[in-house]
């Protein structure tokens, strides 16, 4: 079953808009995740750490032990089940490992900021936080650009900011470590301003 | 020399049945290492498919049924997916205890 593309866009808009769905994880366990992943140890996800850990999740995901993923083996979310329908490239139903794994490696190419074919420790935390927050492709090449990134972090910042009063308290970025937070937060204030919060994460991703 | 033989041979039938619990234990790791790779992963990310970034990311997929697209190398995806499909199948072998 295909839906009309102006649907999808619709899904699409309402799915960056809408608030963050569940509460973001603590820097220890982002930490944790990330360890996890780099089995190497050399402070980097490598395409193969990320292609096995995607493996892993498949397997987890396919319940029945059937070598697919079914809609009903996922999360009984919008946005889990439309990208379960357009990842469903064979319109079967159902999504194999070739489709999964094009998915995941989408979104590994995503989160590699800097091109460099791995993920560093800051691209793997904001992969999480655009996980549930999304991000904007404005050249839709399924990258984001330098040019994007500023864009990508502002929609970010305004995502975060839950009471909407233009600063991320310690609380509303719970998932950053409290040296990174002081490092962002040049004018020692408490709090971080869509600015310091742009700048911060430039700095750390050498852009 | 019969004698030697048979000795030869009890010894090593002892020491396959030694080694057993050990190739046991050493096959375990690799399920518990996964295990809890999978836990750490879904705490910081519940939805393997990437939540709103997987959603972003499929826009610029296309069905693999549309063969004359342009610029898509249907061939090559077709190609990668199967080798996807058997790496899969070998990583999920290796995991069975």
């Amino acid at each position: 079953m295909t839906r009309p593309r102006s649907s999808l866009l619709v899904l699409f808009a309402l799915a960056l808009l809408a608030p963050v769905a569940w509460a973001l994880p603590t820097a220890a366990q982002i930490k944790l995740a990330f360890d996890a992943l780099d089995t190497t140890r050399n402070g980097a996800i490598n395409e193969e750490e990320w292609d096995r850990a995607s493996f892993a999740l498949f397997r987890a995901a396919d319940k029945n032990n059937n070598n697919f993923i079914d809609a009903a083996e996922l999360a009984d979310s919008t946005i889990a089940q439309d990208t379960f329908l357009r990842a469903d490239t064979d319109h079967d139903g159902r999504l194999s490992v070739g489709e999964f794994m094009e998915l995941r490696r989408a979104i590994f190419r995503i989160a590699d900021i800097d091109h460099d074919d791995s993920l560093n420790f800051v691209e793997f935390e904001l992969l999480i936080v655009m996980e549930q927050v999304g991000w904007t492709d404005r050249n839709q090449n399924g990258r984001i650009e330098q040019s994007e990134l500023r864009e990508s972090l502002t929609k970010a910042f305004e995502q975060l900011d839950e009471n909407h009063d233009r600063q991320l308290s310690p609380t509303e970025l719970g998932y950053l470590p409290p040296g990174r937070f002081a490092s962002y937060d040049t004018n020692r204030d408490g709090t971080l301003s869509a600015e310091e919060f742009v700048a911060g994460y430039r700095t750390a991703l050498g852009a | 020399m019969k004698n030697n033989s048979i000795s030869v041979l009890l010894a090593f039938a002892g020491l396959l049945a030694a080694s057993q619990p050990a190739l046991a234990a050493a096959k375990k790791p690799d399920v518990r290492a996964t295990a809890a790779l999978v836990s750490a992963l879904q705490a910081v990310s519940p939805d393997p498919l990437g939540g709103r970034l997987g959603l972003a990311a499929t826009t610029a997929f296309a069905p693999v049924l549309e063969k004359s697209l342009p610029g898509r190398d249907y061939a090559a995806q077709t190609q990668r997916a199967e080798l996807d499909q058997r790496s899969y199948l070998i990583w999920k072998s290796s995991q069975k205890s």
